[in-house]
């Protein structure tokens, strides 16, 4: 049953947002249990029109790094913190964070303004790796975010 | 403590600690708070408080939380009792060793526990409520939650404790040598079925408290409380409970207290509430005696009553005009339950009546971004002068502004 919903939520941001990512993406990221820099700088970069559908990985993390949103000495294939997670998101759709971010717009801050906004949900940690479903998760939770501040 | 149990303890925490210290959180919180009120005399209080707190995944699927904090206070009276300054206070708020076993009987079953300094509160709040040393766990099954609860109270400051079962509590209270509460033990069981009835919850706790100080009196209490709580439609929330203390400080007495609540909720309507309370607690007066809870607490805010010997009604109304402002106000109506002079005392000599006074507050509450607040109350207690109090018994001011940061 959680499947099928994280499945539909998926099939939404698809329709919606990534519309061109292909099914074998998502179906690989919903089964990951620790997605990597690459899955996490596709995602991401497609969802928030930074980036071609027709690109792939490894050119999605390049624009991050050329983004300068990339983790210091990251590379595509380390598996992603929660913390890194949130600055991506955070930097990707452009929210404003809280007064320390404003300050300190770093991975720390950014993860806190994201339990702020309960886009990460439950009991966490900076640390904690991301598994696929909690990634599609927290996107469909950013869009409902922006939607709502604009 | 030997060599041997040291290197064993040693190897212990050098295996445990990268397991645990490679997702750890932490933070500090730094809050402001100055707060008035006048009455006869001008009363001020300063008080800030930084908190640190540290938060990680420990072995066998636990969970620690800790936190502690420095507080500052300074108070300001006109009043002979004059100014006093609390410059420095550490203490602990929460440790707390936390831990689940899922799918313990069947598949939708969930074991949770916990032991060290934590906040517990009966289902009211009215009996017991803050921080209490001790263990819980709660077993939920299905649509039923089975809870219980075991601690000291002996450890928490005296101001947190806000033990007043007997006069070996008012006299600890009062001591300005004596930093801790009163020693006291408590233990708490409770059961709550969900959707028993419709949307309608059912529940009931038992809690016991057991006097292990030294003190001329010995006063101990057992409270039983059972309610109902649910949903009337998709606007309206209510619930309903009582409390039946019975105890024994040398003679056996017997005390209630009982509550209700309905409010309407409107959340497209600039997030809009409307709440009607009552809450009652009994006096000394004929088979009853004044209800004494194992922690106080005020019925009001800006009136000086504690939750005994009163009875509050009262509608508050809150909404929230702008986004990340919300605001709030309302008024209470306050009786005393018995002939007695009620907790704030000040009553004239041939008071008669019950009726207590008015309460009206107001407030505001400012989120400045994710990790800043700002909020600001105020109000004012009305006492009944026609018959209750003396004449020229002054209105009671209250106003109280704080800030809050996270880092």
């Amino acid at each position: 049953m959680n499947r099928m919903i994280i499945v539909a939520a998926a099939s939404f941001l698809v329709s919606v947002s990534v519309s061109a990512q292909s099914n074998e993406f998502i179906d690989g990221l919903l089964e990951t249990p620790a997605v990597t820099l690459g899955q996490v700088s596709y995602l991401v970069l497609v969802a928030s029109d930074n980036l071609g559908e027709d690109a792939d990985e490894a050119r999605a993390f390049e624009q991050l790094e050329s983004l300068g949103w990339a983790p210091s000495g990251g590379k595509a294939g380390d598996p992603v913190t929660l913390a890194a997670f949130s600055s991506v998101l955070m930097q990707a759709f452009g929210l404003k964070g809280g007064l320390m971010y404003s300050f300190f717009p770093n991975r720390r801050y950014a993860y806190r303004e994201l339990a702020s906004l309960q886009v990460i949900q439950g009991r966490s940690d900076p640390g904690d790796r991301v598994d696929g479903i909690m990634a599609v998760r927290m996107l469909g939770r950013i869009f409902d975010v922006t939607g709502a501040n604009r | 403590m030997n060599r041997a149990v040291r290197a064993s303890v040693a190897a212990l925490f050098i295996a445990c600690f990268p397991a645990f210290v490679s997702t750890w959180d932490y933070g500090l919180g730094f809050s402001d708070q100055s707060s008035m009120v006048v009455e006869d005399d001008f009363n001020a209080t300063q008080s800030n408080r930084a908190r640190a707190w540290f938060s990680s995944p420990f072995p066998a699927g636990m969970r620690l939380d800790l936190s502690g904090f420095y507080d500052f206070r300074g108070t300001y009276s006109t009043a002979d009792t004059g100014s006093e300054i609390v410059p420095l206070r550490l203490d602990v708020d929460r440790l707390e060793l936390a831990g689940t076993f899922a799918d313990l009987l069947t598949n939708s079953s969930v074991l949770r526990y916990s032991v060290g300094r934590a906040d517990v509160s009966d289902f009211s709040g009215r009996v017991i409520s803050g921080p209490s040393d001790g263990a819980h766990a709660e077993f939920a099954l299905g649509n039923s939650t089975y809870r219980a609860w075991g601690g000291y109270r002996g450890l928490l400051y005296k101001e947190d404790a806000r033990s007043f079962l007997d006069i070996d509590d008012d006299s600890n209270y009062s001591d300005d040598d004596e930093y801790f509460a009163p020693s006291r033990a408590f233990i708490g069981v409770g059961a709550r079925f969900a959707e028993l009835l419709g949307a309608q919850d059912a529940g009931a706790e038992l809690w016991a408290q057991v006097d292990l100080g030294s003190g001329s009196t010995k006063t101990n209490t057992v409270y039983f409380e059972p309610y109902l709580e649910g949903r009337l439609g998709r606007l309206f929330r209510w619930r309903a409970w009582t409390v039946a203390e019975a105890g024994s400080d040398g003679d056996a007495f017997f005390a209630m207290a009982a509550g209700t609540m309905l409010r309407l909720s409107v959340p497209e309507l600039k997030g809009f509430r409307l709440t009607q309370t009552m809450s009652w607690a009994s006096g000394s007066d004929g088979n009853f005696k004044a209800f004494t809870p194992l922690r106080q607490g005020p019925v009001g805010s800006a009136s000086p009553f504690s939750f005994s010997d009163i009875l509050s009604v009262g509608m508050d109304a809150s909404f929230s005009p702008v986004r990340h402002l919300s605001a709030k106000a309302g008024g209470s109506a306050l009786y005393r339950s018995s002939d007695n002079p009620p907790s704030g005392g000040g009553l004239r000599d041939d008071a008669v009546g019950k009726f207590l006074g008015l309460e009206v507050s107001s407030g505001a509450s400012l989120r400045v971004a994710s990790d800043a607040t700002l909020d600001f109350s105020c109000g004012m207690f009305a006492p009944n002068t026609s018959d209750m109090y003396p004449e020229g018994t002054k209105i009671r001011w209250t106003a109280s502004l704080s800030a809050s940061l996270e880092i």
